[in-house]
C-alpha cells in the first residue's frame, strides 16, 4: 500500500465531505464519470474544463512563486547565517559576523533592486505588448475581412469565366460546318 | 438484515456445493465465488455471473436450471441491459453504465405525494446543513414519511455521489426528524428535480492505468481518495470522512461517514479518514484479488492538504504507546 498526495482541486473525495458549489460538484462528478442515462453523454463538461483551466493557472502561479523563492535564496536575501546557526543549534550571537555583514546587506539591496527592475521591465513590456496587440487586432480583422472580400470577388470572376468557357465550348461543339 | 442475508447466502452456497460445480468461495465476502476465469456474486436470490460465455451457456446455466427455477438476462451487444441489486447495468460502446434502479421520479413522486411539490434547486444542500438544529420535532406521521423518503435516498445515494453527503447528514436526523431537517430534505428533492437521473460510466479498464497513477501493465491498480472536514458539524463536532475507490480508473465504491471520535486537529481527522478508507480499500483489494485470481495488484491511498508522511509520523508519535501503531506495518498492509 502506497500513501500519496493529490492536489486539493483533484481530490475527488471532496464530494462527500463538505458543501460544494454547483460548478465544483459537477466538475467532480465529471471526473468520476457521471453521465446522462437518457442521452449517454457525460454531464458537466464545461464545469470540468473551467476547473482544469483554473488548476493550470494556479500551478503556473505556484511555479512562479517557487521560482522567486529560489531566486531570493540564490541571491542571498535570506539571512543564511541565522539558518546555519539554527541548523547547527549554535546561538546566533556566536555565529561569526564580521565585515561580511555589510557585504551581505549590499547583496540584499542589489538583489532587491535587480528584482524590482526585472519586475518593472517585464510589467512594462507586457503592458506595451498587450496595448499593441489590442491596437493591432482590429486592423488584422479588417485585413482578414478585406482579403475575404477580395477572395469572394475573385471566386465570382472565376465562376463567370468558367461559365463563359463552357458557353464557348458548347457553341464550338454546336457550330455549323462550313 | 445483513446477518439474514449472509445466512441465506450461506444456505444457498451449500446447495450450490451440492450441485458440484466446484466453485471456490471467498472467505472475506461470502457472496463471491469463482472457478477459473468465471466468478459470480450471490445476493439472496439474485446472482451476477461474469466469465466465459461457453461455460455459462453449456455448464452453469443448465446445471442451475436443473435445480432452480430461474429467469436471466445477458449483457450482450451495445444497448442491452441487466439489473442487479436495484442497479441497472447498460452496455455502452466503450464500457458499462451503472444507473440506480431507484429513479429520481419515483423518489420525487413519493415525496411530493406526502409533503407537496418542491421548487428546483441547483445544489443539494445549503451551507448551514451542519449547523445545530433546534427546531420543532415533526409529527409521528410526518416522521414516518421522512424516514421512508430517507430510505429511498440511501438506495439512490449509493450511485449518486453528489447527494451522498447530504443523504448522510439527513439520515442522522432519522431518529428525531425536525422541521429544519424536512426543509433540508425539501431542498435535496429540489436538486434531484433539477439534476434528474445520473448514471456512472465504467470504461473498459486498461491494465495498470489508474486515474492519477500508473503502474505495471500486468497489474491492476486500486486508487483510494480520502478526505475529511475537521469538525464541521457544529452539533457534535465530529468530522466527516469520505473515501472513493477506483479500480483501474473505474469507480468501484464510495462512502461518506461521520467519524466516531472528535478529532483535535485537522491532521488527526485526515488520518482517521485515511485509515477508514484503507479499511475499505483493503476489503476491495481482497475481493478484487479473489475475483481476478491475481495478487499483482497495487493499492494507492491519495489524500490532500497534509503531507501524508507527516500525518503518519504525527499519528505514530501520538498513538504509538497506547495503540502500538507501527507506520511500517501500515504501509505494508
Amino acid at each position: 500500500m502506497i500513501v500519496g498526495q493529490v492536489p486539493t482541486v483533484l481530490n475527488l473525495s471532496d464530494v462527500g465531505t463538505k458543501v460544494l458549489t454547483k460548478s465544483r460538484l459537477y466538475a467532480l462528478m465529471f471526473e468520476v464519470g457521471a453521465l446522462d442515462p437518457e442521452t449517454l453523454e457525460q454531464i458537466s463538461q464545461e464545469e470540468h474544463a473551467t476547473m482544469v483551466e483554473q488548476m493550470h493557472h494556479r500551478e503556473a502561479m505556484s511555479k512562479m512563486g517557487k521560482f522567486i523563492k529560489r531566486l531570493v535564496l540564490v541571491m542571498g536575501l535570506q539571512g543564511l547565517e541565522s539558518m546555519v546557526a539554527e541548523g547547527a543549534m549554535i546561538p546566533e550571537d556566536q555565529v561569526c559576523t564580521g565585515p561580511e555583514v555589510s557585504y551581505s546587506r549590499f547583496w540584499i539591496w542589489l538583489a532587491l533592486g535587480l528584482m524590482l527592475a526585472t519586475f518593472a521591465v517585464v510589467t512594462f513590456k507586457g503592458y506595451y505588448m498587450l496595448k499593441r496587440i489590442t491596437n493591432d487586432l482590429p486592423h488584422a480583422w479588417a485585413q482578414v475581412a478585406d482579403e475575404d472580400e477580395y477572395i469572394a470577388q475573385q471566386a465570382e470572376r472565376i465562376d463567370k469565366l468558367e461559365k463563359r468557357c463552357e458557353a464557348l465550348e458548347t457553341n464550338w461543339a454546336n457550330r455549323q460546318p462550313f | 438484515m445483513w446477518e439474514g442475508e449472509v445466512l441465506k447466502a450461506f444456505l444457498l452456497r451449500h446447495r450450490f456445493d451440492s450441485v458440484s460445480m466446484q466453485f471456490e468461495w471467498c472467505l472475506i465476502q461470502p457472496c463471491l465465488a469463482r472457478k477459473g476465469m468465471n466468478a459470480f456474486m450471490l445476493h439472496v436470490d439474485d446472482l451476477l455471473f461474469t466469465g466465459n460465455l461457453v461455460f455459462w451457456r453449456d455448464v452453469f446455466l443448465p446445471t442451475m436450471q436443473q435445480k432452480f427455477s430461474i429467469s436471466f438476462n445477458v449483457l450482450g451487444c451495445e444497448g442491452s441491459e441487466i439489473a442487479f441489486l436495484k442497479r441497472r447495468l447498460v452496455r455502452l460502446s466503450d464500457g458499462i453504465m451503472v444507473a440506480p434502479g431507484t429513479t429520481v421520479e419515483k423518489v420525487l413522486k413519493c415525496f411530493e405525494g406526502l409533503f407537496g411539490s418542491v421548487r428546483i434547486q441547483k445544489t443539494p444542500c445549503e451551507a448551514g446543513i451542519q449547523q445545530e438544529d433546534q427546531s420543532q420535532q415533526l409529527e409521528p406521521q410526518d416522521s414516518s414519511s421522512y424516514r421512508s423518503i430517507i430510505g429511498l435516498l440511501l438506495y439512490l445515494s449509493r450511485d449518486r455521489l453528489d447527494i451522498m453527503f447530504t443523504a448522510k447528514e439527513l439520515s442522522a436526523a432519522m431518529s428525531k426528524p425536525t422541521l429544519c431537517a424536512l426543509q433540508r430534505l425539501k431542498r435535496l428533492m429540489g436538486y434531484l428535480k433539477f439534476s434528474g437521473n445520473i448514471g456512472l460510466k465504467l470504461s473498459f479498464p486498461e491494465p495498470g492505468k489508474g486515474k492519477r497513477k500508473e503502474g505495471c501493465e500486468l497489474e491492476w491498480l486500486l486508487e483510494t481518495y480520502t478526505d475529511a472536514d475537521w469538525s464541521s458539524n457544529k452539533a457534535h463536532r465530529k468530522s466527516t470522512s469520505c473515501a472513493l475507490h477506483f479500480l483501474n480508473g473505474c469507480y468501484v465504491h464510495g462512502s461518506s461517514r461521520t467519524q466516531k471520535v472528535i478529532s483535535l486537529s485537522s491532521a488527526e481527522s485526515e488520518l482517521h479518514a485515511m485509515v477508514s478508507g484503507c479499511c475499505d480499500g483493503l476489503f476491495t483489494k481482497r475481493c478484487a484479488e479473489f475475483v481476478f485470481s491475481a495478487h499483482s495488484g497495487r493499492t494507492i491511498v491519495l489524500q490532500d492538504s497534509w503531507q501524508p508522511d507527516r500525518a503518519l509520523d504525527a499519528y505514530a508519535i501520538c498513538h504509538q504507546r497506547s495503540y502500538g501503531f507501527n507506520r511500517r506495518s501500515f504501509l505494508e498492509m
